[in-house]
């Protein structure tokens, strides 16, 4: 960062491409009006808010929680879960009033996991440092919100109907309560039924980024002790050999894991490098190639377990 | 590794167990059963509490009563719940889905959301938003149960509580209560006219006696 060659003025400018002039006239580079009250990185603690995008199911009000804190002072961080095709929607999101958003993009986030997904946002609060986060208060969103509050060892609010800025501090209405915080980050459930419906605005302009998140899941070979408690359902399979892998399921009273339908923690084995990929909650994972109609049945289960136990 | 029920009471008039938790101490037991896991059910609250939580029909039962306790905020009832767990390892259930996922995120487990049944081989099925899941409870694991479900009702028994303090678990009042809270409760000051006009009365009243 440049500052005023005469020194006398304490401007600065961060690439010195600025080239304003110093009151006592030498030369100097400095920020455009404005900008150092906008951004005040000099702070542990942003000014700006959080907020948490549940696509997860039925997309819930973004807009609404968006307009429901606008008084707040600083920047709205959005950050949402999503594969590559959630690029097209980039525009849809800003307009809501997003500054910011945050894609976080890992293969193994792209179905709905607890833990993965807190872990995520923790870690960009940790790296962006808004002084609050918000969350709907969808089944989701409230999950969510109490697992971060745990990791980053916050305070929560559940159920706010109204906010009350005081600079970067919120206090909010929870039933017959205002709730204000002590400390970084102030988590705050909103209730979804007192959401204001604001129309999108086609004008606002954002900008996107893409945050690889690495989930420090433990992938841990499979033993052959563990060949009655796993499913192996993949793209290649047909119709019969997933109804054969329900039936199995079933009886073993084990997870299911299909294509697009995976959600939670399971025992599982992975028929593509492709499907391994998209999932991160099973506590033992072990991939292997499967082959277009490949057929699944308890004897091949348990002879490939056995197989790659060994 | 055992079962513990995290337990709240409802306090208009005697105590008695609130019925979130009702729930998740017949969810529990029924696991428990099947898992032959031991129950420990634990709560919060006065000693007034005392004779609520012994007919929670676990094994044994913990009640967490101190002084220092009250007007704990989320983070600090985990903090007291997680005291009174040591080091060792538990599957915990519990009815406030806020609860269990803060003690959850804080103690790094796995958060299992809104167990709405459970099968053969201790598989809980669970319901969240519209998504389903099967899982198999079989490690240490924060476990919330739905609220809407039905459980057979678990068989009575009474057990004494026994009480710990804050001294007991090691926890200072720095971390716990009112001033080891992360957050600040106030009530709201009802200013509708109606109100105003009530404590106008009140006040006219209180005058009126003196």
């Amino acid at each position: 960062m440049k500052t005023c060659p005469g020194g006398s003025c304490g401007l600065s400018c961060s690439d010195g491409t600025c080239g304003g002039t110093c009151p006592d006239g030498t030369d100097e580079v400095r920020l455009p009006p404005g900008m150092l009250s906008v951004y005040d990185i000099d702070q542990e603690i942003a000014d700006g808010a959080m907020v948490f995008i549940d696509n997860f199911g039925d997309e819930r009000d973004v807009a609404g929680l968006v307009e429901a804190i606008s008084d707040h002072p600083g920047q709205v961080f959005g950050v949402v879960f999503g594969g590559l095709d959630l690029k097209s929607e980039y525009p849809r999101y800003i307009s809501m009033g997003l500054d910011t958003l945050y894609h976080v993009r890992n293969p193994r986030l792209t179905e709905y996991n607890p833990e993965g997904c807190a872990g995520a946002i923790a870690e960009l609060w940790e790296r962006v440092r808004p002084a609050s986060i918000f969350f709907n208060s969808s089944g989701v969103g409230r999950e969510l919100a109490a697992m971060v509050a745990g990791k980053l060892a916050s305070g929560i609010a559940d159920g706010a109907s109204s906010a009350r800025f005081r600079g970067r501090d919120v206090s909010v209405r929870v039933g017959t309560d205002e709730i204000s915080f002590r400390g970084y980050p102030q988590i705050v459930v909103w209730d979804d039924s007192t959401l204001p419906n604001p129309a999108p605005s086609g004008s606002k302009k954002g900008t996107t980024v893409n945050r690889p998140y690495s989930h420090p899941s433990e992938i841990v070979p499979l033993e052959a002790s563990d060949a009655g408690g796993c499913v192996f359902v993949g793209e290649g399979c047909d119709g019969r050999a997933v109804l054969l892998a329900r039936d199995f399921a079933e009886e073993a009273g084990v997870g299911l894991h299909e294509p697009g339908k995976l959600y939670g923690r399971c025992v599982l084995v992975c028929p593509s490098e492709a499907e391994y990929l998209s999932v991160m909650a099973a506590r033992k994972i072990c991939l292997f190639d499967g082959e277009p109609g490949f057929r699944v049945g308890r004897s091949d289960s348990a002879g490939r377990l056995s197989d790659l136990s060994g | 590794m055992d079962v513990i029920v995290l337990v709240s009471f409802e306090r208009d008039g005697v105590p008695r167990i609130d019925a979130a938790s009702s729930r998740a101490l017949d969810a529990a037991f029924r696991f428990a059963e099947d898992a032959g896991l031991g129950t420990v059910a634990a709560g919060i609250g006065g000693m007034d509490c005392s004779e609520a939580l012994s007919m929670s029909g676990a094994e044994r039962n913990v009640l967490l009563s101190d002084p220092v306790f009250e007007k704990s905020d989320i983070g600090a009832l985990a903090r007291i719940f997680a005291a009174s767990m040591g080091g060792r390892e538990w599957i915990v259930f519990c009815g406030n889905k806020i609860l269990t996922g803060y003690l959850s995120g804080m103690l790094g487990m796995p958060h299992l959301c809104s167990l709405a049944a459970i099968g053969n081989g201790s598989v809980g099925v669970f319901l969240n938003d519209g998504f389903s899941y099967r899982r198999r409870i079989d490690g240490p694991c924060c476990v919330h149960v739905l609220d809407s479900v039905g459980w057979p009702p678990r068989t009575s028994r009474r057990k004494a509580a026994e009480a710990f303090g804050s001294d007991d678990l090691g926890l200072g009042r720095l971390s716990v209560g009112a001033e080891g809270s992360l957050t600040v409760s106030d009530p709201v000051a009802d200013d509708s006219p109606a109100k105003r006009g009530g404590r106008a009365a009140l006040l006219g009243f209180m005058g009126a006696c003196r």
